[in-house]
């Protein structure tokens, strides 16, 4: 079903809406989730939790683009889960290895002086910087939390290709968040 | 919250836009780059690209200064707006590329009887004994024509009247040429001849000089010319025009390549070493004794005090050393001190014996140190994915920032890498009855599994290298390797496997391009692909006699 028929339903308050979403858009939501959590169980709930945002959201809310408000959803609270796992000694996911990576583009100061949603407007903005493929590369990796080799996959791509692309956008990141003063 | 956790939290909210593109966008290869051959063709066909049969003595002008005809456009196929750069780590797929034609060498000689087919394996032309070479555009890579030239049995060396048949990629002949050999850069045609070099212009066959004393494509877009011996050098660019004038080119490594552009090692009037671009203008200013590589987009040069890296976008110098520096990457330089003969030369025994080289940061950090370090540069775009330092009996396997993966026994043998992933190790091992034996195994470097289920009981095995191009020092794995095994009459083959250790062609004889391999089929002389597929087996046609056997004979010049 096309978004704006179940944008329709969500809006009519018809729970066929949910249905349609968990079809269209289960299979990736529970992947975005399982690859940040590791966790079958927690995954699941993560992507159950989504739904019910979604419902409560939607209205007022009227997304552009469905996929992506309930990936949104359900990667923060995956990455919510997340640390609450980590307090609790359990679980595991991919999120180590990313931040691990992402440390290539901080210096300095041990936290970055800035508010979340001024990062998130500078990062999109850095993002629109970058060519087509690079970026979505990027993202695949640090947003979808997908591994080098289905990024290759689907990218077409030789997995050295893609931890150098990423590495090549790491280095540029790290330089415009400089240039931005965002780090002390 | 550390601010690395603080980005990625951050991510969540760039636009929705992006996170939907990054959904389902896929990225096939090229469409350009899959088109090139066959673009070649049809270009030859309009009979556009080459102009040898009239070729013409150049009009004698006083202006010195050779400025670029109007010509139709006999180029290949400009890429699309917003495809024009080939990703740079995308090498192997360029490497895997088809070509227009192929040729096949039936002999284990230099000289022999060969046969060049198209890519579709019909024949264009063949010998019972000479070489076929393929008359490339060295600018683009377009095949133009296959050059045919037959000799005696056990003749060496080309005669004084030695001709070249040139063949359309249809199997046409187009003409004789009276030369040893020839090569096109661009507008340019360079021909060898007895006498000397020859240079023509492409688009309408005039002669741009004469009688050269030599004549070296050092680029895709550069080409020197000297019109005697230890004379001044005349530099051109592939549309022919006459770009800069120097006294002479450091001959040892006359250009350094990087990125697709190659750079002229030319030398000023007090013998100091610069860098000239195809444009004529110094990237790096001579002031150097010589240049001998460039990575990551650094020349790597020596100059009075020592060695340095000069950045190629500017010129600046990044880096300085007392110590060779043999490789250059962006997380960091190889140096050692064992790797300029010269300072070999006039060091002591001692001192040899106690050099280290290094792996240092760009400050200067040591990030791993040994009697060997070598950068592992697996996509050639100067990003090391690995560094690997010999020493005594095993290799250190390390990442780029120095921490140890794993420690790899070679005290009785030896490893090579198929990529950073990936190496082959070699150990000579006693067998339970005393006899040796080689223990050939793959290593995952990560994750140090080994597999030795092999087929064949191989000995030797080598990881597959290649240049970029024909200009660069840089090399990528094409993420395969030959292995030798022996028969059970004790003849020796060579097998073509991928990096999971898979065979993928049996006894091949050596590599043809693209993904076209010569191999021994059944004991017959074939071209074979990498997907199995014979394109041609000797033995099928019947006609490789010297002519050509596409064509009835009225069609020929």
């Amino acid at each position: 079903m096309e978004d704006a028929g179940i944008l329709a339903l969500y809006f009519a308050r018809d729970e066929q809406a949910l249905a349609e979403t968990q079809k269209k858009y289960g299979p990736s939501l529970f992947s975005v989730s399982y690859q940040i959590l590791r966790c079958q169980q927690d995954a699941e709930e993560c992507v159950n939790d989504t739904y019910i945002r979604a419902w409560n959201a939607i209205p007022p809310t009227k997304p552009t683009f469905l996929g992506a408000f309930l990936l949104k959803i359900t990667r923060n609270l995956s990455l919510s889960y997340y640390k609450a796992a980590r307090a609790a000694k359990r679980g595991g996911g991919q999120v180590e290895a990313l931040t691990q990576e992402l440390s290539d583009c901080v210096t300095g100061s041990p936290e970055l002086l800035l508010e979340a949603a001024e990062l998130s407007r500078l990062l999109d903005k850095f993002l629109r910087t970058l060519p087509q493929k690079e970026r979505c590369v990027f993202l695949r990796r640090y947003w979808y939390c997908d591994s080098i080799s289905d990024i290759a996959a689907q990218c077409h791509m030789a997995s050295g290709t893609v931890k150098s692309s990423l590495h090549r956008t790491r280095g540029k990141l790290k330089r415009y968040l400089q240039e931005e003063g965002i780090f002390v | 919250m550390k601010p690395e956790e603080q980005l990625l939290l951050a991510l969540t909210d760039v636009g929705d836009d992006l996170i939907e593109e990054a959904g389902h966008r896929s990225f096939p290869r090229p469409r350009w780059l899959r088109g090139l051959p066959m673009v070649a063709c049809l270009v030859l066909l309009l009979g556009g690209a080459l102009a040898l049969q009239g070729l013409q003595p150049l009009e004698q002008t006083s202006d010195t200064q050779n400025t670029v005809q109007d010509s139709q456009d006999t180029t290949a196929e400009l890429p699309p707006d917003g495809e024009a750069d080939v990703d740079a780590s995308d090498h192997l797929a360029q490497l895997l590329a088809p070509q227009a034609a192929y040729v096949l060498p039936m002999s284990d000689d230099i000289l022999g009887p060969a046969v060049a087919v198209d890519n579709n394996g019909n024949v264009i032309a063949s010998t019972d004994y000479g070489i076929i070479t393929p008359l490339q555009d060295r600018s683009t890579g377009e095949f133009l024509a296959m050059m045919v030239e037959n000799r005696e049995v056990d003749q060496t060396v080309p005669a004084e009247d030695n001709l070249l048949s040139l063949y359309s990629l249809e199997g046409k002949k187009l003409t004789d040429v009276s030369a040893a050999a020839m090569d096109c850069l661009g507008e340019l045609v360079v021909v060898y001849r007895g006498a000397g070099i020859d240079l023509y212009r492409r688009s309408d066959g005039s002669l741009l000089a004469a009688g050269l004393a030599d004549v070296r494509i050092a680029g895709p877009d550069l080409l020197y010319a000297r019109a005697e011996a230890g004379g001044p050098v005349t530099v051109y660019n592939s549309a022919g025009q006459v770009v800069a004038e120097v006294k002479d080119v450091y001959e040892s490594v006359p250009s350094l390549g990087w990125d697709g552009q190659a750079y002229l090692c030319a030398m000023d009037d007090a013998g100091l070493v610069g860098l000239l671009n195809s444009s004529g203008q110094w990237v790096v200013e001579p002031g150097y004794r010589y240049f001998y590589s460039a990575s990551c987009g650094y020349a790597l040069g020596r100059s009075e005090t020592g060695y340095a890296a000069i950045s190629l976008a500017d010129g600046t110098v990044a880096f300085e050393s007392e110590v060779y520096i043999s490789s250059a990457f962006e997380q960091g330089l190889t140096l050692d001190p064992t790797g300029d003969y010269l300072s070999t030369v006039m060091i002591t025994a001692e001192e040899l014996e106690e050099s280290t080289a290094q792996f240092v940061s760009w400050d200067g950090t040591v990030l791993a140190e040994g009697p060997q370090v070598q950068g592992i540069d697996d996509e050639g775009d100067g990003i090391a994915e690995l560094i690997s330092v010999h020493r005594d009996g095993y290799i250190d396997l390390c990442r780029p920032d120095g921490t140890l993966i794993r420690r790899v026994d070679v005290s009785a043998g030896s490893m090579n890498l198929i990529s950073s992933e990936t190496a082959v190790v070699m150990n000579n091992v006693q067998a339970d009855d005393g006899s040796w034996v080689m223990d050939l195994f793959l290593l995952d470097v990560e994750s140090g599994a080994e597999f030795r289920d092999f087929d064949r009981p191989y000995s030797v095995a080598s990881g597959l290298w290649y240049t970029v191009d024909n200009y660069s020092q840089c090399s990528f794995s094409a993420r395969r390797f030959e292995a030798s095994y022996r028969d059970a009459d004790g003849n020796y083959h060579w097998d073509l496997l991928d990096e999971r250790g898979k065979v993928l062609l049996e006894d091949i004889q050596s590599y043809r391009g693209g993904d076209v391999y010569a191999v021994l089929d059944d004991g017959q002389y074939a071209l074979q692909r990498l997907d199995g597929t014979i394109l041609y087996r000797h033995g099928a046609d019947e006609t490789a006699t010297g002519e050509i056997c596409v064509l009835p004979p009225n069609t020929q010049e």
